[in-house]
């Protein structure tokens, strides 16, 4: 096997020749290389500025467009504020463990660490979507009794339904993801038994 | 940043890296191009924080690997190709073009775990399972027996090829 093994270093390190006579414009390269190292934001800082956006659209739009006037009203904008604000806390406590992860440590340094923070999506998917969609639908419906003032009974039923439909729609992407993630982590912890089996 | 060490690590690392890269993605080369981009992304923002605690080459696969098994991760979550097929969708090759660019080792590769397509292709690049351990992290034993086993694994996909 020795032998065979040598014969395909060899084909190895040919092709890892002819690799290397190809056109090279390193100036390219290095500003090409320069522009994206700088463009590297994280995808959490992306999710943070929409659900910071949202927050403070909600706050202004019932500040100046619809300040609303009952306590129960109130109480649900709150509500409804607060769920935003819990998933922002989460996002930023995801960003700050997807931080850790560095690509200069080991491989089996690297994949303990990505596993921990999947195993904190997985910690917080479970009970925070639920709290965040519970306090958004309730906060949502308490304003209702308000709005009914000033809406007829047919623009309170599509707004009703389209809310729901809207919720259900994000509540079935978000799912969707966290299924995605939860198989990528017992993917990961396959991959660290791997690393370490004897 | 030093721009000149940068431009020498990158002439003297880049081919094996582009190497590494093309081997994982069962040589598709536009995929290596990017994930070797990738690759020289982090070493351009993290080479003033190089300790000399690992030689260069050590710390510049410990960063291709790390960065190759999270391409598959993005990968999955993204699944726009599903991983089974992965490479499969290489464009059709002439058995010379084949001969030439290397895809039938690297399809071969391919064919492994993505664990051992590193491990293996670190060893075909000549380093020992001292160095490879230390940029896997995992035991220098374990690490030799396993290389074993990839070996042979390996054998038994190019013969039946």
């Amino acid at each position: 096997m020795s032998s065979e093994f040598e014969n395909l270093q060899a084909k190895w390190q040919k092709q890892k020749k002819e690799l290397a006579e190809g056109p090279l414009n390193f100036k390219q390269i290095q500003s090409t290389i320069e522009g994206k190292a700088k463009k590297g934001l994280s995808f959490h800082y992306g999710n943070i500025s929409i659900l910071m956006v949202t927050l403070i659209g909600l706050f202004l739009f019932f500040y100046y467009v619809a300040p609303v006037q009952e306590l129960l009203s109130r109480i649900g904008v709150g509500l409804m504020m607060m769920g935003i604000l819990v998933r922002i806390l989460v996002e930023i406590g995801s960003s700050i463990k997807a931080n850790k992860i560095n690509s200069l440590d080991t491989a089996l340094k690297t994949t303990e660490i990505t596993i921990d923070f999947y195993s904190f999506r997985k910690k917080i998917h479970g009970p925070f979507t639920h709290i965040i969609f519970g306090l958004y639908i309730v906060g949502f419906y308490m304003i209702s009794p308000e709005f009914s003032v000033y809406f007829t009974l047919w623009q309170m039923i599509l707004m009703d339904v389209s809310c729901l439909v809207v919720l259900a729609f994000v509540y079935v992407q978000m799912r969707k993801g966290i299924k995605n993630e939860m198989k990528m982590l017992q993917e990961i912890i396959t991959l660290k038994k791997d690393m370490i089996e004897e | 940043m030093n721009k000149d060490l940068f431009e020498s690590i990158h002439k003297q690392f880049f081919t094996m890296v582009h190497q590494m890269c093309l081997g994982f993605v069962k040589g598709d080369r536009d995929v290596a191009s990017d994930l070797s981009q990738e690759v020289f992304i982090i070493i351009w923002k993290k080479l003033d924080s190089f300790r000399e605690a690992s030689t260069h080459k050590t710390w510049i696969y410990r960063i291709t690997v790390n960065k190759c098994l999270e391409f598959i991760r993005k990968e999955k979550k993204n699944q726009t190709v599903p991983m089974s097929n992965f490479g499969k969708e290489l464009k059709e090759v002439t058995v010379e073009e084949e001969a030439t660019n290397g895809t039938e080792l690297y399809r071969a590769i391919g064919q492994l775990k993505e664990l051992d397509r590193l491990i293996i292709m670190m060893v075909l690049e000549g380093q020992n399972h001292e160095d490879i351990s230390e940029v896997i992290g995992s035991n220098p034993i374990n690490t030799r027996v396993k290389i074993h086993r990839i070996k042979k694994r390996l054998k038994k996909i190019l013969e039946n090829e």
